[in-house]
């Protein structure tokens, strides 16, 4: 049996890079698919093309997750046409990076707004739903950045160190309902995340990881299905770091 | 319930050290019903009186001379009889219940001589896997060290010896293709905590955020998922399976 047969699951920022590949990882696993994207319709008809062939449902809504009330409506959807949710993916992120000395408060507000508020909504309603059937897991999607800091990143930081701790929070206070909440901190993976990195930044930074590469979309996705899986069903509150040894 | 009935990779095979306890043994059983061969070593260290009464830094390091070559050996004989070793477990000793205050030299001697074992079978290990290119290694220990308590003092002292040692073997092992991690656990059926120590775990375990106490089942799923290639991007890390109380 695989390990996510006959499970829902709902990822935001499905369309690409990490989200895309937890979409397909676990379609592989059995479960049907649900995903929101921003704005890349043909990457989204592209995701659910791939989703249907493995024989899953799967269903795509163009929002932003900092949409408070887009959201609850989303998830109202969701549960209707999946007939519930047991996993939430929380990946949908953006970065707007620049020195604090210049950052402007709209790079701030932007960055917190989808990377955090955008997980606390999206939590809140998945939450909502897994509370009637008493079982759920979510997975919220951190970063390195959260873990350590990076300078020319304090809003996604910020914001991500902001999951951590709403992670944790969250966990102890959906346990009595069955529900799970544990954190993935990737480290540097190969996605359009990476793309503004002038090429010697990267090359540096990949010369401090110990892997010496970078991280695959791929193997974020597998640690997100272990995460949603029962393997991990006493797992609650947990961060894990994927990021080839850069931080331990 | 973690179900991890399912075969993913096809045979990995596991070698498990100081797996004497009741709870080691409940852990490997899940795992080998998983589909994985578990052999289990640490002989030597059986073979020797542990408890270290008045070991002085200059005997200390002539019993080690000793036992180095023993478990080397012992090592060396695992895995040509079983070549490629895919994973390694090993199982940190369960200490009794000792305050700094009630300390004695007897008891601290003890858990160093404890801690020696641990790196005398992680440096056998470690070269064999670094020779064949390919391994995870994982240490698995009641996690009280990440919180630190009172009564537990060389269960803390030797988790956290084992997670300082684990993420320097990580970094050490990279190029020879070999991982190394550890798996902490909470308040858990089937381990021997010391009877001092119960009643601050009975008192945790109220703000427990998965209302039960955990399994060797839940903490074999972590184990096996460190021992897959599913994680191999993941070194150097602990993993905590506690239903969410250190959090």
């Amino acid at each position: 049996m695989a390990l996510l047969e006959g499970k829902s699951a709902f990822v935001t920022g499905g369309g690409r890079g990490i989200g895309r590949a937890v979409c397909i990882a676990f379609a592989q696993e059995g479960a049907d698919i649900a995903f929101n994207y921003a704005s890349n319709d043909q990457a989204a008809s592209a995701l659910m093309a791939e989703v249907k062939q493995l024989g899953r449902q799967c269903h795509a809504y163009k929002v932003s997750v900092d949409d408070a009330d887009a959201v609850q409506e989303m998830f109202r959807e969701v549960a209707k046409r999946l007939g519930g949710l047991d996993v939430l993916v929380n990946n949908a992120g953006i970065k707007r990076d620049g020195f604090m000395l210049m950052m402007s408060t709209t790079h701030w507000d932007d960055v917190i707004a989808v990377n955090l508020k955008g997980v606390f909504n999206c939590c809140r309603e998945a939450a909502k739903i897994m509370m009637r059937r008493k079982v759920g897991s979510i997975v919220n999607m951190s970063s390195l950045s959260g873990v350590m800091g990076q300078p020319g990143q304090v809003n996604y930081a910020a914001s991500k160190g902001g999951v951590l701790a709403l992670t944790k929070s969250a966990a102890k206070e959906l346990a009595s309902y069955g529900i799970r909440v544990n954190a993935i901190a990737p480290g540097f993976i190969e996605t359009d995340m990476l793309s503004g990195v002038p090429e010697n930044i990267l090359k540096a930074n990949k010369e401090l990881i110990p892997l010496r590469r970078l991280g695959q979309a791929e193997e974020i996705a597998k640690v997100a299905v272990f995460l949603a899986s029962d393997w991990s069903s006493y797992m609650t509150g947990a961060v894990l770091n994927v990021n080839g040894g850069l931080y331990m | 319930m973690a179900d991890i009935t399912m075969d993913r990779s096809g045979r990995s095979v596991v070698a498990a050290c100081n797996a004497s306890s009741p709870f080691a043994q409940a852990l490997l059983g899940e795992l080998a019903k998983a589909g994985m061969e578990i052999v289990l070593f640490g002989h030597a260290s059986r073979s020797h009186e542990k408890k270290a009464k008045n070991v002085s830094t200059k005997s200390r390091r002539e019993s080690n001379r000793q036992s180095a070559e023993e478990v080397a050996a012992e090592v060396k004989n695992l895995v040509s009889a079983h070549e490629p070793l895919d994973g390694f477990i090993y199982f940190l000793d369960e200490e009794p219940a000792i305050s700094l205050e009630s300390l004695t030299d007897e008891e601290w001697a003890r858990c160093i001589v404890s801690m020696d074992w641990m790196f005398l079978y992680y440096q056998a290990v470690s070269r064999q896997m670094a020779a064949q290119r390919h391994g995870s290694m994982v240490g698995v220990g009641f996690a009280v060290h990440a919180r630190g308590d009172g009564q537990m003092l060389t269960w803390t002292v030797a988790g956290e010896a084992m997670v300082g040692m684990s993420k320097c073997l990580a970094l050490e092992l990279l190029k020879q293709n070999v991982r190394v991690n550890t798996v902490g656990y909470g308040y858990m059926e089937g381990v021997q905590y010391p009877q001092a120590a119960l009643d601050a775990l009975n008192e945790y375990s109220q703000y427990l955020g998965i209302h039960r106490r955990g399994t060797a089942k839940d903490v074999a799923a972590s184990v096996r998922h460190l021992i897959l290639d599913d994680t191999d991007y993941m070194t150097g890390q602990s993993v905590y399976v506690n239903g969410g109380l250190l959090i």
